[in-house]
């Protein structure tokens, strides 16, 4: 059996620009903007469109009488935004550090709300073919809040769509 | 059109702040002893009564009925003036929840969001109704 022949210059030259040619045509592919978030162990998305404003943790006045997923009240620039805790609402446990926690100021479905998040990994533009369809979670009740799922890090995030969530919390129980 | 000013008595609550218009409250007093049967007004919001009250006074609140109600609450952390401007509209996702409650409206003075409250919509004792 012959040795393998090592790849001259140009031969690696020429292939790393077939690379990059490639790379350029899935960087034309159709994307859409996601934040990042985490809560817990669990990564989520929520659609660009739907996130106004991403805000370090401010003082949280409570409201009486409210459901506790509520955390209460925030002044956004003299308007009064409700804060709901996202953990709460799908049933995870926060890994609570104040420095890391974020509100997102949610708007979607004609309603608005800021939504507390243990951190905000980034913000990312993902090509549509990365998004896939499917998410597989086992509490069937919650699984109308996700309509797809893509990898992030090598780790799967779950889109949430802010819409369904919000209609959701507008009824009392 | 014309920017109304409004006098509330306010209370803080934990971390909250309540206002009570001036005109429904008929008189504010200090009690010594808690008067049986007169509730307290964090239990009446909700709160769990975590403490016995340090200052307990007693509000008499005039109902639009006539009639007069008694609560007890902390002592009042004083009145606060504000305009009509400084009201807020509740968010939207809270409105149909504090909808049947004693929380109408919110006001933000000084960067402080104080609850304005219609006690009549609590269960006072005696009660504001007839």
């Amino acid at each position: 059996m012959s040795p393998r022949k090592r790849p001259s210059t140009e031969e690696i030259v020429q292939e790393l620009k077939e690379r990059r040619s490639q790379e350029v045509i899935e960087v034309d592919e159709k994307t859409q903007q996601f934040v990042v978030v985490s809560v817990g162990e669990d990564w989520f998305g929520f659609p660009g469109s739907q996130i106004r404003e991403i805000l370090s943790h401010s003082p949280v006045t409570a409201v009486p009488g409210v459901p506790p997923i509520f955390l209460g009240v925030i002044n956004v620039r003299g308007d009064l935004e409700s804060v709901i805790d996202l953990a709460r609402v799908l049933g995870l446990e926060r890994h609570a550090n104040p420095r890391q926690e974020r509100i997102l100021i949610g708007h979607a479905a004609g309603l608005s709300s800021g939504i507390l998040v243990d951190t905000v990994f980034d913000i990312i533009d993902v090509p549509m073919s990365r998004i896939s369809d499917s998410v597989k979670i086992a509490d069937r009740q919650k699984a109308h809040y996700f309509t797809g799922e893509f990898e992030f890090r090598s780790r799967p995030v779950v889109v949430i769509d802010a819409g369904h969530l919000f209609t959701d919390l507008l009824r009392p129980a | 059109m014309a920017d109304t000013s409004f006098e509330t008595l306010i209370f803080r609550i934990e971390n909250s702040y309540f206002g009570l218009y001036i005109d429904q409250v008929e008189a504010m007093s200090m009690v010594d002893a808690i008067p049986h049967g007169v509730p307290r007004l964090d239990v009446l919001l909700g709160y769990e009564p975590v403490a016995s009250l340090n200052h307990p006074h007693l509000i008499r609140v005039r109902c639009r009925s006539g009639r007069s109600a008694d609560v007890l609450v902390e002592a009042s952390a004083g009145i606060l003036e504000f305009k009509s401007r400084d009201l807020r509209g509740l968010p939207s996702l809270l409105d149909g929840h504090l909808r049947s409650g004693p929380i109408w409206a919110a006001a933000l003075v000084e960067d402080r969001i104080v609850f304005l409250l219609d006690l009549e919509r609590l269960p006072m004792e005696p009660s504001c109704e007839a």
